[in-house]
């Protein structure tokens, strides 16, 4: 037990993912790497702003990218442009809170 | 894209900076669990083994989404950031640097094919790859998956997959890297039409 106590101990410090809690996990914690940008390097979205199809139309090219939401009435596009420089927009419509990711 | 909404309550979601099985890690505020997106739950954390929704979005154009929602609200580009979202981040790896960047974190080259988009889909411990551009072509791939007749469907005017049980029950599916996929479910099949 000591033996296996110890080599969890060696495991954790051994890891790049240092700071994060895994007393509990499904997967092998050796698997998760580090992936480059520090936690939060890629800055989420949170309270994200909407401006008018007529007002994106001089951003946007006909080509680009976007993911595209229906819901409830409500329509929305989150650019790929953007979203490569956040990864997640964490968004609601209405009482329906979702995450858009890329 | 996910419910937020988890065990009746609501979490926000910020970026790790890990990676598992070539995919970014996710991890939530309110318990610093972490999310793995392929396997739609968490895997670390409070929060392990907890599934997250997947809700219906589309990967589009903006010229098709526009001209199928002419009253469309789009994210602002004042995101508080200063980013230029005109340039492409990515764009110095798109040659070989991505290609030499994802071999890298595979630990072996990766073909054509591996690179090729396709819908995954997951029922029951069984799990297939779906070919997106030939599912573009076709438009439906109908198939037997997990003990269920299972229907693929691509809609070319919203871009939009769906899958469907032949009970009419839709089936979650993600649109990920078929070596990404392949990396979550080492038993997966690349559906051949």
């Amino acid at each position: 037990m000591r033996t296996v106590l110890i080599l969890i101990s060696i495991l954790m410090f051994t890891q790049p993912a240092l700071g994060w809690e895994f007393t509990k996990h499904s997967i092998p914690i050796d698997d998760i790497l580090s992936g480059g940008p520090p936690k939060d390097g890629i800055p989420a979205l949170f309270d994200p702003q909407f401006i008018s199809a007529k007002e994106a139309a001089k951003m946007l090219q006909s080509r680009d990218r976007v993911i595209g939401v229906t819901m409830g009435g409500s329509v929305r596009a989150y650019p790929i442009r953007i979203l490569n420089y956040h990864e997640l927009v964490n968004d609601r419509i209405g009482n329906t809170p979702f995450l858009v990711s890329w | 894209m996910y419910a937020r909404t988890v065990k009746g309550e609501e979490l926000t979601f910020g970026v790790s900076g890990l990676l598992y099985k070539a995919n970014v890690l996710m991890y939530d505020h309110q318990t610093e669990s972490l999310w793995s997106q392929v396997k739609r739950a968490a895997v670390t954390g409070p929060m392990t083994r907890t599934k997250l929704k997947v809700l219906p979005s589309s990967l589009t154009t903006w010229d098709k989404w526009l001209k199928r929602h002419p009253d469309t609200q789009v994210l602002s580009f004042k995101t508080g950031y200063t980013r230029d979202y005109t340039r492409d981040p990515y764009a110095s790896y798109r040659g070989s640097g991505w290609g030499s960047f994802l071999s890298n974190f595979i630990g072996r080259r990766l073909g054509r094919e591996e690179m090729k988009f396709i819908v995954g889909v997951q029922l029951d411990g069984s799990s297939r790859g779906y070919p997106l551009d030939k599912l573009r072509e076709t438009g439906r791939f109908a198939d037997r998956l997990g003990g269920k007749n299972i229907q693929v469907d691509y809609d070319k005017e919203t871009d939009r997959v769906i899958v469907t049980s032949s009970e009419g029950e839709q089936i979650e599916h993600l649109v990920v890297y078929w070596f990404v996929w392949k990396e979550m479910y080492p038993d997966a099949e690349l559906f051949e039409p």
